[in-house]
């Protein structure tokens, strides 16, 4: 008789566990775990993709020994899309560049560690997904060793009720398996989100402008290190392979403020100082921005989209700073 | 507000320190004798670090 189950997605739980763990190993039930204020969220499975070998000449199908799976070359992503509070953007910022206490610093130092199968790691996190496990006993689907490649933050006065939305792209070369893992404590993140009617600051080179709608992203790519065997074919490690990158846009009225910054869009190749606040709980300072190629929008009024790219004054300058509480 | 890392932080171990408090990277740092700006000091590190602008005179050498 055909199963007569299904699994609303609205019933699964995404609980995140940080915390020092060896790599290839997931999180431990006593440690640190947090129910992030998830709105939108994609899964994974072990999974291998297909390869086939050339047929021979003279016959002109595909026979099963042409067949051959490739888990050793494969990496695990999920997006987890999440309201703006405190705890989603650390705990983003913790995977993506190690720090994840407020003011989380991006510099060009910056690193997650030792990315290497079997060895403590501070900056990995652990996905759980409680209750999307196929299996009627093993409920949950486990990610480990999570590192993320990228984040985005924005706030869109058209959208959301201007709230801050965090997406993050997690990922990871160990397999995800089907089981069950229950924290003994997590924290439900309740916190109010920040939002864009609540910024006090809004300046790119001191010029305070009236923005509709802004975005950052940062992001690097890793990349598995081969395959240790052909049981579990867990990874040697990681390996970043690109620097991190931060760029992002800001769309704002146009009006004599941008006057004041044309000699930047016209391109001087100095760097200028973004900053946007709250009056508390809530700053992001980019030192030093360069505007990339930046245009006016035409509607029922004028509006000016700029796409930038931040650079640290030198290597132990911050590229991004985010105070959040 | 910016702190250096006192002599004991060094001693502490990683369920202590922070790699505990979700920032290894501040942790690196701390371990470097850098600045860090920390927004809320966990309250088991407030002895374990020195806040800027409060750092104990160095003593100077008696050459005499």
């Amino acid at each position: 008789m055909a199963e007569l189950n299904f699994q609303p997605k609205n019933d699964i739980q995404v609980v995140v566990g940080t915390g020092s763990a060896n790599l290839g190993t997931a999180h431990a039930v006593s440690d640190t775990w947090t129910k992030l204020p998830i709105v939108d969220f994609s899964l994974e499975q072990a999974s291998a993709t297909l390869d086939v070998a050339p047929h021979r000449s003279s016959t002109y199908g595909q026979t099963s020994n042409m067949g051959r799976h490739r888990p050793d070359t494969q990496n695990y992503e999920v997006s987890l899309t999440m309201r703006g509070t405190p705890s989603a953007v650390t705990t983003s910022c913790l995977a993506l560049f190690g720090d994840g206490d407020s003011a989380c610093e991006l510099k060009p130092t910056n690193n997650t560690g030792t990315m290497k199968d079997a060895v403590t790691n501070a900056s990995a996190v652990t996905v759980l997904f409680e209750g999307a496990g196929s299996d009627s006993i093993n409920t949950d689907i486990i990610m480990k060793s999570c590192f993320a490649t990228s984040m985005t933050i924005k706030e869109d006065i058209g959208s959301n009720g201007g709230e801050m939305v965090v997406e993050v792209t997690l990922w990871s070369a160990y397999r995800p398996t089907e089981g069950l893992l229950a924290p003994t404590t997590y924290t439900s993140d309740t916190a109010t989100p920040k939002n864009i009617f609540d910024l006090a600051t809004k300046t790119v080179d001191s010029q305070d402008l009236i923005i509709h709608s802004w975005e950052i992203s940062i992001s690097r790519s890793l990349e598995r290190v081969g395959y240790q065997d052909t049981t579990d074919y867990d990874p040697f490690g990681y390996v970043q392979t690109s620097p991190y990158e931060v760029t992002g846009s800001i769309t704002c009225k146009r009006d004599n403020e941008i006057g004041d910054i044309l000699d930047h869009i016209e391109g001087d190749s100095t760097a200028i100082a973004l900053s946007l606040a709250e009056s508390s709980g809530f700053t992001l300072s980019c030192p030093g921005i360069m505007i990339d190629n930046s245009k006016p929008e035409v509607g029922e009024y004028l509006t000016q989209t700029i796409p930038f790219r931040a650079f640290g004054a030198s290597e132990t300058d911050n590229i991004i700073s985010i105070t959040i509480t | 507000m910016k702190y250096k890392a006192d002599k004991s932080y060094k001693e502490l171990k990683d369920s202590q320190n922070y790699n505990a408090f979700m920032s290894p990277m501040k942790h690196q740092r701390l371990l470097n004798e850098e600045w860090v700006e920390i927004t809320n000091l966990p309250k088991s590190l407030n002895k374990h670090l020195i806040k800027q602008g409060q750092e104990k005179p160095v003593k100077e050498k008696n050459n005499g």
